[in-house]
């Protein structure tokens, strides 16, 4: 599904990104630790397009996308989420999901019909909304929403593409304990087909979700593995994890 | 529920038909006022093309006057130069050319935002003004295209002495291009162009070729800024290369803050709020209009965001957010019950 | 050299000056608060008529009407500042635009009231009129007086802010406004000190500007224009660029009044044109992140 090779990035004299290798399968279940400069956000920028590599190639789907703009990147089936909530605050959570469904059947193309009257887009919006739980709040404007929810749509908004590949930049990040629960749903009934690269910081989330795990320390692959393997890695351990390292699960 | 929300979705609402009904009785209530019925008509397209650009697709332009100065001349130009002057295919060569313009103009700046687009759409339509004034000869320069003829309506009406035939016309053109932008504006793409206008990076994530699409929306709102010049040459039988001009450009601008920007209406409500303001102030003093709609200006930017529309919408208490048609969310939740 | 270049170099210098000085203040301004400011005119204009206003109802002398103008304008931007600018920070551009707007509207309203619609002059003191003896050739003393308070004011703001800590203060809240605040940048007091002197200055500019482009109740729309291309061909916050875009703009446009003058404003849009293309952020302004 995707292939990146000697990815390398440097802003100045700065090198955030040093020659890193990454490859998903179909149904990956991916995550990206490391701490914090390690370069983690840098490398989502770069596989979503929002740099250029200074070196390197990225495949998706076995095409070269190297070069290619980020909204063609998501055409052929990349989606991501920011760090950030980038969502379109003042509009209701129907209309951020109809906006991003409404992409999917190709917005551009219509300039007649009116959105509402697309059925299919209507019907679409419906079921995103309702597998995400979002239907009581579908008239909210976003900016009034709690801010576990406005990560939930974050979300929602990547999965309306109906991608193959999602890149989820700390899904759970800001979000108060309550309402994570919410968050890990979701991200268990993700379709098991889509290859996911997950950046995360709450560990317990990272060894629940993930079959493998990259580390990412300086720009650098430091490690990859299993969840058990990076569980007893001692350099890991050492530099990320601490004591805070979670038993293996299975 | 469902009246609520209907004033922004995409059915018509019969509140809409209102402002529609008045300018048709206008010739009869008020019979000595059609041609200032024919200029507010003229102002209300142009502002509306302008609010397709700003309103909707939050491209910030003080530029969009030189789409309705190239409409102007070209069916000047078509008439004294070329002895073309069909009305109606002169609205439609107007068109054309002011889009093209638009296009241009749009493929060259909108991959840029912010300051930058503010000073090159200036800075193209002072170019054009320019342009305008050396090919003198051909233009009229600073003197201006006098002469501008046009031939009877769908070759059957003349201008009355009351203007009546003209208003009866430039109604017709104007209503069209309302229904036309009304449907642009809640289809999806025009819902995709509010989307660009609030979140452009977000939009990108979603796979939108965000320039192409303010490049079109651009170019259409250029097309109909150009009708509207066509509307102003063709009635007021000249133009001059202050059609294109900054004044031109900020005096919309100015309407349509008043009226409410990406609302449609505010077009329609601004526009002739702002000419009545201006006809009732000038009167006591041009000082006073002058500072009075500077005044007004900054009490609606700092206290009325959103301009009359949005006001006297508050006022009926709509809920937030929703462009989407009444009853959507509810035939979403109906569809889901028969499967619980 | 031949006399027409020399010429058209010094005039085009001497008109840059006061533009620079018009707009020196504009640039930082909406560089630090990102702030579309189209009144900036405004408050060049109302200093212009507060120094006609100090020499002709009190008899000022001219360089004590300038401070005044200077004085009273940075009390006045620093109001407006507060009262109005801060209120817009975060608005959109639009409101911004339409608020600013607004101002020159008011602004040259009032200014037709209490001055009438005419042009405005005033009496320069006797050193400046005439002209001085330089290498030989006549060199009109008030010319030479802009391009040494142009030039001395840009050296006087590079000083002020490389060498001060209001200047570091300034540089970093231009940079990156939150990290400034949160090493402790009292940022409130930083906009509003630096609307006062972006008011000053434009005062101080409209002063000199009366003997050189005329001063009228339509100044500030007249050179509205003129002071945007400024700012952004220099690129936003920067002196330096402000200098150096007022010298090519002052330069070519006086070069092209003599060499070309049935062109009128086209060299200065197509150049402001080309050059925003090739570089949106400006010459030295700091390039999209």
């Amino acid at each position: 599904m995707l292939e990146a090779q000697g990815l390398r990035k440097a802003f100045g004299s700065l090198v955030v990104t040093d020659g890193v290798d990454l490859a998903l399968d179909q149904g990956a279940r991916h995550a990206l630790i490391g701490p914090n400069g390690a370069g983690k956000t840098t490398l989502v920028n770069l596989l979503a397009g929002a740099f250029a590599p200074d070196a390197g190639t990225i495949r998706l789907r076995g095409r070269d996308v190297t070069r290619l703009a980020p909204a063609q990147r998501v055409r052929r089936g990349m989606a991501r989420t920011f760090q950030i909530n980038r969502l379109f605050e003042q509009l209701s959570v129907f209309d951020n999901v109809a906006l991003a469904v409404a992409e999917r059947c190709g917005a551009a193309r219509s300039l007649w019909r009116s959105l509402s009257a697309r059925t299919e887009i209507v019907v679409r919006v419906g079921e995103l909304l309702d597998a995400f739980g979002l239907c009581d709040v579908a008239d909210e404007p976003v900016v009034q929403l709690p801010y576990g929810l406005q990560r939930l749509l974050e979300i929602a908004l990547a999965l309306a593409g109906e991608p193959r590949l999602l890149l989820l930049d700390e899904p759970a990040a800001g979000v108060p304990s309550a309402e994570t629960q919410r968050i890990l749903d979701v991200l268990d009934a993700l379709d098991p087909r889509i290859a996911v690269l997950i950046i995360e910081h709450d560990m317990d989330l990272v060894f629940r979700f993930a079959r493998e795990i990259t580390v990412l320390v300086d720009g650098r692959v430091y490690a990859r593995g299993t969840p058990e393997e990076i569980a007893a890695h001692e350099g890991v351990n050492a530099v990320y994890l601490g004591a805070a390292a979670p038993a293996a699960h299975g | 529920m469902a009246s609520r929300r209907g004033l922004s979705g995409a059915r018509w609402h019969p509140l809409e038909a209102l402002p529609w009904l008045f300018a048709l009785a206008v010739p009869f209530l008020f019979p000595g006022y059609a041609g200032l019925g024919v200029q507010v008509l003229i102002a209300v397209l142009f502002v509306l093309s302008l609010d397709l650009v700003l309103g909707y697709a939050g491209i910030v332009t003080l530029g969009h006057a030189a789409f309705f100065g190239v409409g102007a001349y070209t069916v000047g130009l078509l008439s004294v130069r070329a002895g073309w002057n069909e009305p109606i295919s002169g609205l439609v060569f107007a068109a054309l050319a002011a889009a093209a313009l638009g296009w241009a103009v749009g493929r060259l700046i909108l991959r840029f935002h912010g300051l930058a687009v503010l000073m090159l759409t200036l800075a193209a339509a002072l170019l054009l003004q320019e342009a305008g004034n050396s090919a003198a000869a051909i233009t009229g320069g600073h003197d201006g295209l006098t002469g501008i003829t046009i031939a009877p309506i769908l070759g059957r009406f003349e201008n009355d002495l009351f203007g009546m035939h003209y208003y009866a016309y430039s109604l017709v053109v104007v209503f069209v291009a309302f229904v036309v932008l009304r449907r642009i504006v809640h289809s999806p793409f025009g819902r995709s162009l509010v989307g660009i206008r609030e979140n452009r990076d977000r939009m990108t994530a979603l796979g939108a070729d965000v320039v192409g699409r303010l490049v079109r929306a651009h170019t259409f709102g250029a097309a109909l800024a150009g009708v509207a010049g066509g509307l102003y040459a063709q009635y007021n039988a000249f133009v001059t290369l202050n059609l294109l001009g900054f004044e031109r450009s900020g005096t919309a601008l100015v309407m349509l803050v008043l009226g409410g920007t990406g609302r449609l209406y505010g077009a329609i409500v601004g526009v002739p709020l702002y000419m009545l303001l201006e006809d009732r102030l000038a009167k006591i003093s041009p000082g006073f209009w002058s500072f009075g709609i500077g005044l007004l200006l900054i009490v609606v930017v700092l206290f009325f965001r959103g301009g009359l529309v949005a006001s006297m919408q508050a006022l009926v208490r709509r809920p937030h957010g929703g462009g989407h048609d009444a009853g959507v969310v509810e035939k979403i939740r109906g569809q889901r019950e028969p499967e619980r | 050299m031949s006399a027409a270049l020399a010429s058209i170099v010094f005039d085009g210098t001497a008109y840059a000056m006061v533009l620079f000085v018009l707009s020196v203040g504009l640039s930082v301004t909406m560089g630090l608060m990102n702030v579309v400011n189209l009144a900036h005119g405004a408050f060049a204009m109302l200093g212009g008529y507060v120094v006609v206003a100090a020499m002709s109802r009190f008899g000022m002398p001219f360089y004590g009407a300038l401070a005044t103008a200077v004085v009273a304008l940075a009390a006045a931007s620093a109001l407006l500042e507060r009262l109005l600018y801060a209120r817009l920070y975060r608005a959109g551009e639009l409101d911004q635009v339409v608020a600013s707007i607004g101002v020159i509207f008011a602004a040259s309203a009032l200014l037709v009231f209490l001055f009438g619609p005419t042009p405005q002059t005033v009496q320069l003191p006797e050193h400046l009129r005439g002209t001085v003896e330089i290498g030989g050739r006549a060199v009109p003393a008030y010319r030479l007086f802009v391009i040494a308070v142009g030039f001395g004011l840009f050296a006087a703001l590079r000083l002020g802010i490389e060498r001060t800590r209001i200047g570091a203060q300034l540089r970093a809240a231009v940079d990156n406004r939150h990290m400034a605040v949160s090493v402790g940048v009292n940022v409130r007091r930083l906009f509003t000190l630096v609307f006062s002197l972006g008011g000053a200055l434009s005062a101080l500019g409209g002063g000199l500007a009366i003997e050189v482009l005329g001063m009228g109740p339509g100044f500030a729309t007249q050179y509205l224009v003129l002071f945007l291309i400024v700012v952004a061909i220099g690129g936003l916050g920067s002196v330096r660029g402000t200098f150096a875009a007022s010298l090519v703009l002052g330069i070519v446009d006086t070069g092209g009044k003599y060499l070309f003058p049935a062109a009128g404003g086209f060299l200065i849009y197509a150049l402001t044109m080309g050059l925003l293309l090739w570089r949106p952020q400006g010459l030295m302004g700091r390039a999209a992140r």
